[in-house]
Formats: C-alpha cells, sequence, structure tokens
C-alpha cells in the first residue's frame, strides 16, 4: 500500500475529499518530521514510538574485496512497535 | 529535545498546521494509524510519502534462555514491524553526522601520511630554499641598498635589515669554522694513517717521518692559505696552532709502541686479598669476567678450587695473547664460555 491507496481509503473511511487527507497526512508527517529533527520521539499511541538514534562507527569488511572499511556513526530513525501491537503479532499464526 | 511527543501531542500540532480542530485532528491520526495497522496485520506494506516504509518481517523460531529460570526456551516463530525511513527523512536525521563519509581502512593511513606530505610539502619547501639560496641573496641585498638609496633611506633600511647583515657574516664565520673543521679532520686522519703505516715498516721511520713532514708542512700552509681567502681571520690562528701539535704527535708515536707492547704482554702477578675473585681480576685485566677461566688454567698448581682461592694467593696473570683473550671477538669469549662450562662442571 502506498501513500495514494492510503488516501483513498482513508478518504473512504472518514467521508473526506482525498485532497483533503492527502493535505492532512502531509501535515502530520511534516509535523513528525520536525519534532524528529529536534530528537524528541514520536509516539503513535498503540502503534509504536518513532525515535533518533545513533548507531556506532564500525568496521565492516567487504566480502567481494576483503577490504576493511570504517562505516562513520550516524542517527537513524528507529521504530519501536508498541506492546499491544507486537501482542497481536503474536496471535497471528504463521 | 528529548521530550516525547504523544498523539494529542502531535494532533495540536499538526491541527494548528492544517487549520483544523484539534479533535478532528486526533481522530484522522487515529484513522490513520488504525488503518496502517490494519494493512500490516493483513501481511501488507506501508509506504508513506516523505516518512518511510512499514513492513511485517515474519521471524523465524529460535532457541533461547529464559534469564530468571536459567532455562531454555524456544521463542516461536513470529512477526515484527520493520520501519525503513524514507531517503530525505534519513539524510534530514543524520545531518549533523554528514560531514563522516565510509573510508577505506588500510588506506586511510596512507591517505593521512600524503596528506601531511601535502601540507608539509609547502613548508619543506620555504624550509629548504632559505639554507640553500637565501644567504646568496641576502648577500646580495645590503650593498644594492647602500649603493642606490638616498642617505635617510638608506638609514631607515639599515634599521630595519640588520638581522640580514648579521646573519650573513655569522654564515660566512660558520662556513669558515666548518671548512676549518674539516681539513684538521682530514689532517688528522692522514698522520694516523701514517702513524698506521710507521707502525708496519718500523725500519724506515726515520727517513720516512723526515721527508712526510717536508711534504705535510707546505700542504698545511696550503691549507692555511686557501683559508685566508675565505676571510676567516680566526680560523687561521686555529690552524696554525693544529699545524704545530700535529707533528709532535707523528714524533711519539713511532718511538713508544714497541715498549708499550711489552709492558702490555709480560706476565703480571696479584697477590689475592679479601674479597678478590677470579672473575673479578678478570673484568679487570681483560674487560670480561668470564675469562677467569684462563686464570684458573694459568695457576692450576696453586689453586684448587676455583671458587675458593685463598688469601694471600700470589697467581700469575698471563697476557691476553697468550690465549687468545679479545673481549671484542665473540669467537673468542666464547671460547671461554666453553671453557667456563667445563670447569664449572668438574
Amino acid at each position: 500500500m502506498n501513500s495514494t491507496e492510503l488516501t483513498t481509503e482513508l478518504a473512504q473511511k472518514l467521508l473526506l475529499s482525498k485532497k483533503e487527507v492527502a493535505q492532512r497526512l502531509d501535515d502530520a508527517i511534516a509535523v513528525i518530521t520536525a519534532e524528529l529533527l529536534k530528537n524528541n520521539s514520536v509516539a503513535l499511541y498503540n502503534f509504536g514510538t518513532l525515535e533518533i538514534k545513533k548507531r556506532d562507527e564500525r568496521i565492516s569488511v567487504n566480502p567481494a574485496s576483503g577490504k576493511r572499511m570504517l562505516v562513520p556513526p550516524k542517527l537513524i530513525v528507529k521504530f519501536k512497535t508498541a506492546n499491544i501491537l507486537k501482542e497481536k503479532l503474536k496471535e497471528e499464526t504463521i | 529535545m528529548n521530550e516525547k511527543i504523544n498523539l494529542q501531542d502531535l494532533a495540536a500540532l499538526s491541527a494548528k498546521k492544517s487549520n483544523i480542530d484539534a479533535q478532528e485532528a486526533e481522530a484522522f491520526l487515529k484513522e490513520l494509524i488504525k488503518t496502517i495497522q490494519e494493512t500490516l496485520l493483513n501481511g501488507d506494506l506501508v509506504r508513506i510519502k516523505n516518512l518511510g516504509t512499514f513492513k511485517r518481517l515474519a521471524v523465524s523460531a529460535r532457541e533461547s534462555v529464559d534469564v530468571t529460570t536459567g532455562n531454555r526456551v524456544i521463542i516461536p516463530a513470529h512477526y515484527k514491524i520493520s520501519f525503513t525511513p524514507d531517503n530525505g527523512l534519513a539524510h534530514a536525521v543524520n545531518e549533523p553526522f554528514s560531514l563522516f563519509d565510509t573510508l577505506e581502512l588500510d588506506d586511510t593511513e596512507e591517505i593521512n601520511n600524503e596528506f601531511d606530505n601535502k601540507e608539509k610539502g609547502a613548508d619543506h619547501r620555504s624550509d629548504i630554499l632559505p639554507d640553500n639560496e637565501e644567504p646568496v641573496v641576502r648577500i646580495e641585498e645590503p650593498p644594492l641598498f647602500t649603493n642606490t638609496d638616498s642617505d635617510p633611506e638608506k638609514t631607515l633600511q639599515q634599521l630595519t635589515y640588520p638581522p640580514f647583515q648579521y646573519v650573513k657574516i655569522k654564515n660566512q664565520r660558520s662556513r669558515g669554522l666548518w671548512g676549518t673543521l674539516f681539513y684538521t679532520i682530514l689532517i688528522i686522519c692522514l698522520t694516523s694513517f701514517l702513524a698506521y703505516l710507521y707502525m708496519l715498516d718500523k725500519t724506515d721511520i726515520a727517513v720516512t717521518l723526515l721527508s712526510d713532514n717536508d711534504i705535510e708542512t707546505p700542504n698545511l700552509q696550503k691549507n692555511t692559505v686557501f683559508m685566508k681567502d675565505s676571510t676567516a681571520i680566526d680560523s687561521i690562528t686555529v690552524k696554525e696552532d693544529s699545524t704545530t701539535i700535529i707533528p709532535t704527535t707523528i714524533i711519539d708515536v713511532p718511538t713508544t709502541p714497541e715498549d708499550t707492547d711489552e709492558i702490555i704482554e709480560s706476565t703480571k702477578q696479584h697477590t689475592m686479598r679479601s674479597g678478590d675473585r677470579l672473575t673479578l681480576i678478570a673484568l679487570n685485566e681483560y674487560g670480561h669476567k668470564v675469562f677467569w677461566v684462563y686464570l684458573y688454567e694459568e695457576n692450576k698448581d696453586s689453586i684448587k678450587n676455583p671458587n675458593i682461592v685463598p688469601k694471600g694467593t700470589i697467581i700469575r696473570i698471563p697476557p691476553a695473547s697468550k690465549y687468545g683473550i679479545n673481549k671484542n671477538d665473540p669467537e673468542s669469549v666464547q671460547k671461554a664460555v666453553e671453557l667456563q662450562q667445563k670447569y664449572t662442571n668438574l
């Protein structure tokens, strides 16, 4: 499901125009991004938390050439699944 | 900073942005999350523009250990949600660390060295050039100023450039001194070589000494003349001193060697005192304590046990040449060590 499909479904559920939904979605994501950049974590109730984490630098070896590379540290967006969602996922059988 | 933004905060913020009611925004967000969740639980992925992709991944069963009981447990296969941020978001978030780049480790040192060399390169040039070229420039500069410029300007330049002139004179003087040093070393080498020759051919000492002295002194005078040309007045006196000293040494050396050698060669006698040990005597006489074995060999008749030598025993100290003792020769030392092992094993 991509953004357009999501917008369509939400528009159906909320009885709003696609344009309106797309606008609200964009705004919500803009707010989330802005908060993340401020190093705040964004908790989405019953779904999970988006937060910034620092990945330490590490040495990795290129398996093809055997060369050792120093991968620099970086900041990433980490998604921590909420416990409720985890329980729901557990219920599903593989 | 490090605040936790919950759904209500998020709704309030996005409501402000979208110019809608906060409750409406919250309802929208809840519906959004619900939809995403449902889609994910159905096994579909959700790609949201400018945010990222949520995906349901299967995790296979694995064995683990219960922390509290220490028993082995099998974690059953399950699903998990993975989130991959959108490229734009990932880059925006990593902005503070964006200056770092992945480096190949094996080349990092070389790269650094090259970088350093490049940096130093400029400095090196500026360091090297002055030694070779600047003195010449400095010599040329002051006369130019004195010749061409008018008086007040000249005085100004003299005020500003005195260090240059001073350096110039110093350089010349140091060169003169270096020259004298070089020639004195050369002369010393020559004389020592000649002395060595005299020791080889003792019969011709007198003749060669005289003739060589005649040859040597003019050479030196030539040197001093050369030094005069290079305007080092102090060095000439030094030179003359050295010329006077060196011939005397030449004469002294050939007369003594035979006598001194004989003195060293002759057998000495030593009376053992309290605290004396063969090793200590060997160390004093031959420079290495391992040579005590030769002292023992020489005095076997008077020494019964090399570890216990009675006080008052007179021992003969043989000349070093008798047993080929040479502390600088590893072979000689090795031989002594072997002998030592032989005696200590007895």
